[in-house]
């Protein structure tokens, strides 16, 4: 049996070992695993922007991104071209100079025109004296002629180019003059999908200018007496 | 046994015990520089004296007190032996503060002076194409968060790559130490945790966390999780860095988010408008901040672009890289070691004639697959021609099937058939790449490349060693799907990081 005395000192003893191995084992414990880490911070990715005005005449600019904020980018709010006001006889025209104008940064990788709607209207003041017909159709008189009403698409700024009926450079001068050219275009140029294609541009900053003519044949079709075409063009830009 | 003998067994024990304390203490004390060696002599010396005494009889020459029966053992006995161990401690002491001489007249001693152990380095750092190399040293305990951006990238425009949307990274050891580990993956570092429990059905407008892992602004993802439930927030107002709390837009609870087990992860990419319009721009060009159908709710921009990362350690302009390995971005599920990466570049040479078989370019940007249909534009002249075997990024010449060409040097070459595969790519976006390969959760391990499209699989793995360098392309891609209005993503701008991070041991 042990005195309590010695139990005491072994216990100290035994403390003093603990601790020397601990203090041994601590140097070997400073060995923690090693990392080093660094990023590639804040880079930075933006997209441009497709955006357009519209300006008939000297009138004030429409932008594209006037519109409501669905589906976005789309404003068809901007003036008309021609007054519904003015009666037109046989043999006359009407025209109005558009400029597009990109403002957007990114440039217009293709420019496009389009007549979405067309509708037939009886001409203010002539009810009781409308010939039945549509201008926004084809219409033949007797002999099977075209008589309808007549549409052509300048451009003369910073080219001159037919865009239509021609498709050439230069002013507009059709082969086939007497054609249903706005008929023609209000039937199958009114989608984006068919849109007529008027080219690349303008860059950013840079605008091209259109004079749209609308006219009646001085062999208008008798049916198209107060009879009024309300339609819109609709121009459309891609990168 | 009698009294006498347990009492000196008691007491050899406890010089045994004193001597072996006295030794182990010296050996600790003197490994952390807390002692000398020659004071760790003198101990030891007295050490052995002690042990020597131990070997000795207790009483010798003198008559011992014998203890009657059942009394415990001498008490005059033990103070003798502890007596004697003072003495001897002294002598020790003695020793050490200057009685060296007091051994016996001969002595012989031999010392091994200046032991040094020295850690070793493991430091990395990280250029981004020909900049200054950014030194992890140069951040707070070896990590540098604030390393150079790989893109500055504006005015991009659905479906066109052009040159400038790549970089180059190259990381290096630059530590003494070989890294067992190389990491990449989308910043921050860390996750932390919810403080405050959610409960399902619950409207939240904020998220009380332990310490945010980065700054947030408003717009930005953050996802919390539990267990294989997520729901993702958006930030409503920008927070620091270690906030505690983070106003998020008003969302119900989708599921139960504990505190203290769910965590919030920060997703980094996200989406702001830009507030001005390219450098270089005509005055009165519009901004995304103009713009009303650009919306940066769910940080779309980010969701659309698509990142790449191309390892080509080795690669020079005229000699691809044979490690080409494709850890980030679309590839071709073979062992190419290709990412569909996009090219842009231009023939470095004319090319004139009939049975042309390889179009001389400048150093390709991308890669070019076998197979994949190469466009050729000049003004508004246009050949496409077909690639008849792979070409890497790095390449000056693309081999292709015969054809009869006429092109100037400086013509545009593009692979049409790379940039259409990635238009119909929804997967490999910058989104994705945060939320599956982040701080917090999978983490892109880049192992040794041996060949192209081949890890190394067998022996022991050093993934950067000491002095060594891999090199990365990284390159971003804005796609053109088809049919999808794209109008929501004009003037935005994603802002995103990559980390890489390396360790001594797996």
């Amino acid at each position: 049996m042990r005195k309590p005395s010695t139990r005491t000192l072994r216990k100290i003893l035994l403390s003093l070992l603990a601790i020397g191995g601990a203090a041994s084992l601590s140097v070997s414990g400073t060995c923690a695993i090693l990392l080093s880490e660094e990023t590639n911070s804040g880079s930075t990715v933006a997209s441009g922007t497709l955006t357009f005005g519209d300006t008939v005449g000297s009138g004030t600019t429409c932008y594209t991104y006037g519109g409501p904020s669905s589906p976005g980018n789309v404003n068809g709010n901007c003036a008309a071209l021609l007054s519904g006001s003015t009666e037109y006889y046989p043999g006359d025209s009407a025209s109005a100079t558009v400029t597009i104008t990109n403002n957007g940064s990114l440039p217009i990788g293709d420019l496009s025109v389009y007549m979405p709607s067309c509708t037939v209207q009886t001409t203010p003041g002539a009810s009781g004296h409308t010939g039945g017909g549509d201008p926004c159709s084809t219409i033949t008189d007797g002999l099977g002629n075209p008589d309808g009403l007549l549409l052509s698409i300048q451009e003369t700024s910073p080219t001159s180019y037919c865009w239509y009926p021609d498709g050439a450079p230069g002013a507009c001068s059709p082969s086939f003059p007497q054609n249903d050219w706005f008929g023609i275009f209000a039937q199958y140029v009114n989608t984006a999908p068919t849109a007529l294609d008027l080219g690349p541009g303008p860059g950013p900053g840079q605008s091209r200018t259109f004079t749209i003519t609308v006219a009646l044949p001085a062999n208008a079709d008798p049916r198209l007496q107060g009879e009024q075409a309300l339609f819109s063009l609709a121009w459309h830009a891609t990168t | 046994m009698t009294s006498e003998r347990r009492v000196r067994t008691t007491e050899t024990r406890l010089v045994v015990l004193a001597a072996t304390a006295v030794v182990s203490c010296l050996a600790a004390l003197t490994a952390s520089g807390e002692l000398t060696a020659r004071a760790a002599a003198a101990g030891a010396a007295a050490a052995a004296a002690l042990a020597g005494l131990a070997a000795a009889p207790t009483g010798a020459g003198r008559p011992s007190h014998r203890a009657p029966a059942g009394v415990i053992a001498a008490p005059r006995e033990l103070r003798t032996v502890k007596r004697l161990l003072l003495v001897v401690l002294a002598g020790g002491l003695a020793v050490y503060v200057g009685a060296g001489g007091t051994f016996a007249g001969f002595s012989a001693e031999t010392t091994n002076p200046g032991n040094a152990a020295a850690s070793g380095t493991l430091t990395m750092s990280n250029r981004v194409n020909s900049n200054t190399a950014c030194l992890s040293i140069n951040g707070t305990l070896n990590v540098n968060p604030s390393c150079d951006a790989a893109f500055a990238l504006t005015n991009l425009a659905p479906g066109v790559f052009k040159s400038t949307y790549t970089a180059t990274i190259t990381v290096t050891n630059t530590g003494s130490l070989d890294a067992q580990k190389l990491w990449l993956w989308a910043p921050p570092s860390s996750t932390t945790t919810l403080t405050t429990g959610i409960t399902s059905g619950q409207n939240v407008t904020s998220l009380s966390v332990a310490s945010l892992p980065a700054a947030v602004v408003a717009g930005q993802s953050i996802i919390v999780k539990s267990g294989l439930s997520s729901q993702t927030f958006a930030v409503a107002a920008p927070a620091a860095k270690g906030a505690t709390s983070v106003s998020v837009a008003a969302q119900t609870a989708t599921a139960n988010f504990p505190a203290g087990t769910s965590s919030v992860t920060v997703v980094d990419c996200y989406d702001q408008k830009t507030t001005s319009a390219p450098p270089g721009s005509p005055p009165g060009t519009t901004k995304g901040t103009d713009l009303t159908f650009n919306s940066t709710a769910g940080n779309p921009f980010c969701g659309t672009l698509l990142l790449y990362v191309q390892e080509i350690t080795g690669e020079s302009p005229g000699s691809p890289s044979t490690q080409n390995y494709c850890w980030v971005g679309a590839t071709y599920g073979d062992a190419s070691g290709m990412c569909r990466a996009p090219i842009a570049v231009t023939l470095s040479s004319a090319v004139n004639g009939a049975g042309v078989t390889s179009l001389p370019v400048t150093a390709l940007n991308g890669n070019v697959r076998s197979g994949d249909q190469i466009v050729l534009t000049n003004g508004t002249s246009q050949q496409t021609v077909t690639a008849s075997a792979n070409a890497y990024i790095g390449a000056t010449a693309i081999p292709i099937n015969a054809a009869n060409l006429n092109f100037p040097s400086g013509t545009s070459v593009i692979d049409q058939t790379t940039l259409g595969a990635l238009n119909a790519n929804t997967t490999d976006t910058i989104t994705n790449f945060d939320t599956l390969h982040n701080g917090g959760v999978g983490p892109i391990e880049l192992a040794p490349v041996v060949g192209n499209g081949t890890l190394q699989t067998s022996g022991p793995t050093v993934e950067l060693a000491a002095g060594a360098s891999r090199t990365f392309l990284v390159g971003v891609y804005f796609p053109l799907p088809t049919g999808i209005n794209q109008n929501g993503l004009q003037g935005l701008s994603s802002t995103f990081g990559l980390t890489w991070h390396i360790d001594q041991t797996g």
